[in-house]
């Protein structure tokens, strides 16, 4: 057997996608800057390509390098587009972007959406990343995020760790920590543990402390969700 | 190929240089050829703790500079036949201590020593990391109260983490040590239980350590605490160190005890 110096395999990896659907300079900087402010963290470096499926009106040569601009100086990593006209695609090229292919059958849900519109399924990626499972305690300081992705946790989070996902959380012991599900903006996601003994519980940016928290399933297996933009807790 | 054991805790006070004074003893006495280093370097304790602190003339500092070698800095246990320490300078600071001077001594400790005790300094910084990066095993020592807890918390994850082992994928070995136990504070509430503790940590339990006159008697004296075979304390870290070793010895100490005047006349057992 040869001995070869590389392989090429087919992978997925998870990006952001951004869906525009119209565009005006100073309505798309402020609207993005605003987009950033609600979770910097989890914005800065991210991979990220446009989706122009939805895209309506016309669109220049400046208009679209102001946009690669933009998204890069608020720091995304701009590589790709798809589902644009044959012109506006050209642009993009142009713009030195990479032109994606657009996904056959399915007609793709915007995972970012803009405030206005409804909340999108979460579940659009064709190749979902697979879920993060931690079999160690989770120590006091520690953090783990699944990105894109549902966590598990096989071990306890211990007070002042923090276990973050884009999916749901599952902890198979105790939870002491705090834990943020859905944190890119998934209000479908929750949270599940064995014992709720949790600092804080947080689905979608919406959260609560314990201090709020039902003695009914205080230390008990619980779920965390949200319901009309309100976060319950019932016991499992 | 010796053993490196960090004792460590996190937090301050709870008792981290009496018990590397104690079960480094504990190993010696077994006739395991055995180092003590005090990694507490400004703030050296353990040589007082050890009853040599005349005797120290260079220290580890001194060897990591190769200001003085092994030989000249490591100090012979006068009580405990195999027993070395390599006290920490007192004029220094923590930055002293440099990564390959530190991995350098430890590699030529290791060709002649069974086990390595490092003793670190409270705290989660670089004096603190330094003790516990080269380390097989962890003794974590914890106090019976909420804020040791927190803290041992944290130094577990910065184990598991940080440490040369961690670095390479694989887990150092946590050992509870629960000190300052006292199981009629216990029952009135006023101390968290050693299940609360076990519970909060989830990593196996080494021993439990009752809260003792006898700890603070012997290390006014400069000497051990393993050695007042005694004192419940004595005896606890015995325990704790067949258990270190390998050996299957049940818990003691863990209950309130009513004495009778006569038995306590003749000395806890």
């Amino acid at each position: 057997m040869a001995d070869p110096c590389f392989h090429i395999k087919g992978t997925s990896v998870t990006s952001m996608v951004l869906d525009l659907y119209r565009y005006q300079r100073d309505e798309f900087a402020e609207t993005l800057r605003q987009k950033i402010e609600t979770a910097p963290l989890f914005f800065t470096g991210s991979p990220l390509f446009l989706n122009l499926a939805s895209f309506t009106g016309g669109m220049d040569k400046t208009q679209m390098q102001s946009i690669v601009s933009e998204c890069r100086s608020a720091g995304f990593q701009l590589y790709g587009f798809r589902g644009a006209e044959e012109h506006v695609a050209q642009m993009a090229k142009d713009a030195g972007l990479v032109h994606l292919p657009t996904p056959r059958p399915r007609t793709e849900q915007a995972p970012e959406a803009p405030a206005s519109e409804p909340t999108p399924q979460p579940a659009a990626n064709s190749n979902p990343t697979p879920t993060k499972v931690i079999s160690k305690p989770v120590r006091s300081g520690q953090q783990v995020y699944a990105e894109g992705a549902d966590l598990i946790l096989l071990a306890p989070v211990s007070e002042g760790a923090e276990v973050i996902a884009d999916g749901n959380i599952h902890v198979y012991s105790a939870l002491r920590g705090r834990a943020l599900a859905g944190v890119r903006d998934n209000s479908n996601a929750r949270i599940f543990c064995q014992k709720l003994e949790a600092e804080l519980v947080s689905i979608a940016g919406h959260f609560i402390l314990n201090d709020s928290f039902s003695e009914a399933v205080w230390k008990k297996p619980a779920q965390v969700f949200l319901q009309d933009d309100s976060i319950e807790i019932a016991a499992l | 190929m010796a053993k490196i054991i960090v004792v460590t805790s996190g937090k301050g006070g709870v008792g981290k240089t009496t018990s590397s004074a104690a079960i480094s003893t504990g190993l010696a006495l077994r006739g395991h050829k055995t180092v003590v280093i005090d990694f507490d370097v400004g703030l050296r304790n353990l040589d007082l703790i050890m009853g040599c602190e005349r005797r120290v003339v260079y220290d580890f500092v001194n060897v990591i500079n190769k200001e003085a070698n092994l030989k000249q800095a490591l100090i012979k246990d006068k009580r405990t036949e195999g027993l070395y320490v390599l006290p920490a300078s007192q004029t220094r600071d923590k930055d002293a201590l440099t990564h390959d001077g530190v991995e350098a001594v430890l590699n030529e400790l290791a060709e002649d020593f069974d086990y390595i005790i490092c003793d670190s300094p409270a705290g989660i910084e670089q004096g603190a990391q330094m003790a516990l990066y080269f380390a097989e095993e962890a003794i974590v020592v914890t106090n019976p109260e909420v804020s040791s807890v927190r803290d041992s918390d944290r130094i577990l994850g910065i184990l598991q983490s940080k440490s040369r082992l961690a670095e390479q994928g694989k887990q150092v070995k946590e050992h509870l040590l629960l000190t300052r136990y006292n199981p009629e504070r216990v029952a009135s509430a006023e101390m968290l239980s050693v299940a609360d503790v076990e519970e909060i940590l989830a990593i196996p339990l080494l021993g439990v350590i009752p809260e003792s006159e006898a700890v603070l008697k012997a290390s006014n004296q400069g000497s051990p605490v393993i050695l007042d075979e005694n004192s419940e304390a004595g005896q606890a870290y015995s325990d704790a160190v067949a258990r270190l070793v390998g050996e299957d010895v049940e818990h003691r100490f863990l209950e309130m005890q009513k004495k009778g005047f006569l038995k306590r006349l003749l000395g806890g057992k």
